[in-house]
């Protein structure tokens, strides 16, 4: 199978072949380098940039946006550079990509630590706590980045919401790709629903960040949840830092 | 017209002019029933991405502890998009409506419509759709027992409108009454 990184992305190269848990070789060029990325049953088990190989390819990689691509189906090595999972991949990649985009912004650095940084953070708690009081049958709630790390958090009841929120960023993001991909239009918001829980996802404007809030099946109401999300998320946007 | 195909035109005809496109997909991402009304909407691109969200939906709820995934909603700037797992968790069923559509009747007529679609799958296509990871399944099914059914005739909605366009005719009156919003 051979491809243009301008029509799919390495990431999502990298998505697909995992999810289908797949042995295979990617192979892509483009005008910083040619890489080879080896798929073991749906993880990753050794990548190749030049002379440098291991997790820190795939960083370098995953904003190539010009190049061809291959991919060779059950093509293996013995080789073994890269012990995380994809996911981590992924995510520790995004994180790396939008700290390089914000990191020449000292005002907005400045405003994320110290005391605009404390107070930011204060007022989204106190934010997160109003939509806790409203929600029917609410468990938790928090603002996350695209990154999948959690910037303000409110919970009912102890939850690994760093885990969690992780995973649904994931799931948000794929969404959102799906969206795009199909001529949808722009996401607006992602309701999962399983046998114990009710949870949203809404975006705040630009993308960024989203707004993810769970409540019980058995005694959560769908409009409710909506409609609090909606206005929430403006709340959230509000108290967010001006670039 | 199959069984499988007849419910889906009648779920088409009380949805009314908010339908779009609706699929049964297995979790190999082919649909095996449906289709798209609107030449925009490939059908077959939503049933292979909506079965990639399926899946990662389905592992994150089981990571995470959240209990099993009923159906996962989609709401973007001009449609929605329902997908939800049939009783036979190997196939999943997709509904992109407009967002004009009342969201509370979508999600009672799918109710009503999910335990007749589960019924009306063919049972020798079961085996065959059963995604890869399933391997147990996988051995022990025959490479040449591809059913027929898979292969059947999908409906091509935008060719019905196409063809009603083209002859200016009236259609017979239960072609047209699958399509009058009760």
């Amino acid at each position: 199978m051979n491809g243009n990184l301008k029509d799919i992305a390495i990431a999502e190269i990298i998505q697909l072949n995992c999810l289908d848990r797949k042995t295979a070789k990617l192979q892509a060029e483009s005008p910083k380098g040619q890489v080879e990325i080896y798929f073991k049953d749906g993880e990753i088990v050794h990548a190749k940039l030049g002379e440098l190989t291991g997790e820190e390819v795939i960083y370098q990689v995953l904003d190539w946006k010009e190049g061809s691509f291959s991919l060779e189906n059950e093509a293996s090595t013995t080789k073994n550079s890269v012990n995380r999972s994809w996911s981590g991949l992924l995510l520790e990649g995004a994180r790396r990509i939008d700290e390089s985009n914000t990191g020449t912004d000292s005002e907005k650095k400045e405003q994320l630590n110290g005391s605009e940084g404390n107070k930011m953070t204060q007022k989204f708690d106190e934010i997160l706590a109003g939509l806790a009081d409203e929600v029917t049958g609410y468990i938790a709630s928090a603002l996350v980045g695209i990154d999948g790390i959690n910037l303000a958090v409110n919970e009912k009841m102890k939850l690994d919401l760093d885990l969690i929120n992780s995973q649904m960023t994931m799931l948000l993001k794929l969404v959102k790709n799906s969206t795009e991909k199909i001529g949808a239009g722009a996401l607006e918001d992602n309701l999962l629903t399983t046998e114990n829980a009710f949870i949203l996802m809404r975006f705040l404007p630009g993308n960024q960040f989203f707004l993810i809030l769970s409540a019980e099946r058995k005694s959560g109401n769908l409009g409710n949840m909506r409609l609090l999300s909606k206005m929430y998320t403006e709340r959230l946007m509000k108290a967010m830092p001006r670039a | 017209m199959t069984k499988l195909e007849q419910i889906i035109y009648k779920f088409r005809g009380e949805l009314g002019g908010d339908f779009i496109s609706t699929d049964i997909v297995g979790m190999d991402g082919m649909s095996i029933a449906g289709g798209s009304i609107d030449p925009d909407f490939d059908a077959n691109e939503i049933s292979a991405r909506f079965a990639e969200v399926m899946k990662l939906a389905k592992r994150i709820s089981e990571k995470v502890e959240i209990g099993s995934v009923d159906d996962n909603l989609v709401t973007t700037e001009k449609t929605y998009i329902i997908s939800r797992f049939l009783e036979d968790p190997s196939y999943f069923w997709v509904v992109v409506a407009t967002s004009e559509a009342t969201l509370g009747t979508l999600r009672i007529l799918m109710n009503e419509y999910a335990p007749q679609l589960s019924e009306a799958i063919p049972n020798e296509i079961s085996q065959a759709s059963k995604p890869a990871g399933d391997e147990k399944t996988n051995e022990q099914k025959p490479a040449e027992a591809q059913p027929k059914e898979k292969k059947s005739r999908r409906i091509n909605f935008w060719a019905d409108k196409q063809i009603e366009q083209e002859n200016g005719d009236n259609p017979d009156a239960d072609h047209k009454n699958a399509f009058m919003f009760p």
